[in-house]
């Protein structure tokens, strides 16, 4: 009973600061869309009709948080780990341009074949290209913060330039050939391309959570994120378990990018992703890196964003609002307010001898 | 091919170079003091925005960019209440702000202006500076001469940032918190506070930037039009181990990638590697400079 009890509260902590952060940018919005001149109640109603109620709404929303979901767990395994791939973005790219390349230059491949085939190779794609990060970081470290961060731009520019030079479909467009229907992963609603990877990734949550929680790899990534020092004297490598986190997160990073490709587009198109991968780490932060809170707050940011679209249209309130107010929902989760109590009592001792300041120095700055 | 190297590929990459310039010269204080600072984009782009809307009301340059710097203050601000006061992660806390400003001045500018000539029409842009005398000379006239005034206040600040950082009390504490901030703090110096004065100062000098791409380089606003330069600054700063000078030839070299790969572009060749290389290059040298304090640092517990 008592256990129970401890679980159910456990949830609503776990629930509970999101859902005040959200409140309360909600309200902020309200106030701003208030000034604007417009009514707020009827852009809100737009807003969440628009994402949650009605068949074709509730579709668009989920087409929508699939590469975001998909990137969100990526992100949650390297942090479960103390790591921050901030190279999912990147990571996403790669990944769907190999699934589009073995998607169009492989013919006669058996259907689920080709789509494992492709997949398979995202997901070496992007391990190898989180791999160097890795290494740096464990080696010699490199924040991986950093370097993950760069390296978006690079895996872009390539991919970038694979599309618009060697791989280009002839035509004024910057995007390949299509991808063979032997590749294209099965549709559930053909109205809003309603694809198989929703099933996927909440496939993908269910492994990832089971993997953290369950398996001995899952243990030693929780234990060398919670405290590395620990972990390395009671026998575990946390060298070698800080990579695996990477290559793992690289590889659900790829994976993203290839469910987006073979579900959606069916081609690799030039920068098609509008930043599935930071809006991965946003969801991530906002389920505390939990799969299944994940799969939650991916869906909410997938309503949100195809919600904005029929708010812009039904009142004239830009989408655009929506995302600062999700950038006030993502600052509100990471803040922590408990701090503020303690200023208060002492306010004029400098506390933990200044140690207090980033956690960024404390969490990233030396090597696990 | 020849061709498209000559003088006037020097002076689009100096114009190219001065807003990532001036980011990272404000980012630079924030690394001194070990903040990651990932909003600089966020706040050049308001200071962006700024520009143009002040400018577009109050038909006043000066005043646009006293706007912009006030405005990358205030981003700068809450950034730093929430990364130094409620500890917040400062990598979450920067991306909310290049989310917020990213998504914040799109809304504004489709609720001020229904299109674009209705915005540049009222604008006035911050003039450009030619040089009595030098401006005649054949080669160093075009060279030196006829660019927006911040281009000038810009090469200015590099020499300033280097007295703050070097040669003020200011700059030795920024530096200290940076290094070792228990030995600050036992000195009497409030390293939160420094912190968040560093990142303040990042903030004036990206709203600075951001003047100078929205009413300098050109004169109009659009979505998202630093377009990235806020993390180019970011590798320019790591490029330069957060020295002034070096940042100076780093955001150099970063505006001189960008006008090769524009002049490529316009001839239709592909530009993308040339536009990579800062970004590899800034890894590369990230890891040599890794591996390097991990040399000396076993050669000290050696020698101990």
């Amino acid at each position: 009973m008592t256990q129970q009890d401890n679980v159910w509260r456990r949830i609503a902590a776990g629930i509970g600061r999101p859902l005040l952060a959200i409140a309360l940018a909600l309200l902020i919005g309200l106030v701003i869309i208030s000034i604007a001149g417009e009514d707020p109640i009827e852009s809100y109603r737009a807003l969440i009709g628009g994402a949650f109620v009605g068949r074709s709404n509730i579709e668009n929303t989920l087409v929508r948080s699939i590469p975001v979901i998909a990137s969100g767990l990526a992100v949650a395994v390297a942090f479960a780990c103390g790591m921050f791939n901030m190279g999912v973005e990147g990571q996403l790219y790669l990944g769907a341009f190999a699934a589009a390349w073995i998607g169009f230059s492989i013919k006669g491949v058996p259907p689920l074949l080709h789509v494992l085939l492709a997949i398979g190779l995202s997901a070496a794609v992007g391990a190898a290209w989180a791999y160097l990060p890795a290494i740096a970081r464990i080696k010699w470290g490199t924040s991986e913060i950093v370097t993950t961060m760069m390296l978006n731009y690079v895996a872009q520019y390539f991919t970038s330039y694979l599309v618009s030079f060697p791989f280009k479909e002839p035509g004024d467009l910057q995007q390949t050939p299509a991808i063979f229907s032997s590749a294209e992963l099965y549709e559930l609603s053909a109205a809003s391309r309603l694809h198989l990877g929703l099933l996927l990734v909440v496939v993908f949550a269910v492994i990832i959570a089971f993997l953290l929680k369950r398996t001995a790899l899952g243990y030693e990534i929780r234990m060398t994120g919670l405290s590395p020092s620990v972990s390395r004297a009671s026998g575990i490598s946390t060298d070698r378990t800080a990579i695996r986190a990477m290559l793992i997160s690289g590889a659900i990073g790829g994976i993203a990018g290839a469910i987006e490709i073979l579900g959606v587009h069916h081609r690799f198109i030039n920068n098609f992703s509008p930043g599935y991968g930071w809006d991965g780490l946003a969801v991530s932060l906002l389920a505390k890196g939990n799969p299944i809170g994940i799969l939650l707050s991916g869906i909410f940011y997938g309503g949100l964003q195809s919600g904005a679209n029929i708010m812009e249209f039904a009142t004239d309130v830009p989408k655009q609002l929506i995302d600062s107010l999700r950038a006030i929902i993502i600052l509100f989760v990471a803040a922590d307010f408990t701090g503020l109590k303690l200023l208060r009592a002492k306010p004029k001792l400098p506390r933990g001898g200044g140690k207090s300041g980033c956690k960024e120095v404390k969490t990233c700055g030396r090597s696990v | 091919m020849a061709g498209a190297f000559n003088l006037s590929l020097l002076v689009a990459a100096i114009r190219l170079t001065t807003p990532i310039l001036l980011a990272a010269l404000g980012g630079l204080f924030t690394q001194q003091a070990n903040v990651l600072n990932i909003a600089l984009e966020g706040m050049m782009l308001s200071g962006a925005f700024t520009a143009v809307a002040v400018s577009f009301f109050t038909h006043s340059w000066v005043m646009a960019i006293l706007a912009s710097v006030l405005v990358g203050l205030i981003m700068a601000w809450i950034l730093g209440a929430f990364v130094v006061k409620f500890k917040a992660l400062n990598v979450i806390a920067g991306m909310a702000v290049n989310l917020f400003a990213s998504g914040f001045t799109a809304f504004l500018l489709r609720t001020i202006w229904t299109n674009k000539s209705e915005m540049t029409q009222g604008l006035v842009g911050i003039p450009d500076v030619v040089i009595p005398g030098l401006c005649n000379v054949p080669v160093l006239g075009e060279l030196l001469s006829g660019y927006s005034f911040l281009v000038y206040i810009s090469i200015v600040l590099v020499f300033v940032a280097q007295f703050v950082l070097y040669k003020t009390k200011l700059g030795l504490r920024i530096r200290a918190v940076g290094e070792t901030p228990q030995a600050a703090a036992s000195l009497g110096v409030d390293p939160d506070r420094i912190r968040l004065i560093s990142i303040l100062i990042s903030g004036a000098l990206c709203g600075l930037a951001g003047a100078h791409l929205s009413l300098g380089a050109l004169c109009m606003f659009t979505e998202n039009m630093t377009a990235g330069r806020g993390f180019m600054a970011m590798a320019v700063i790591f490029f330069g181990d957060a020295d002034p000078y070096k940042v100076a030839i780093g955001a150099f070299l970063f505006g001189l990638a960008e006008a090769i790969s524009m002049r490529l572009q316009s001839v239709g060749l592909p530009s993308h590697f040339i536009i990579m290389i800062p970004y590899v290059f800034t890894v590369v040298s990230l890891i040599v400079v890794s591996i390097n304090k991990m040399k000396a640092q076993t050669r000290k517990s050696s020698e101990s």
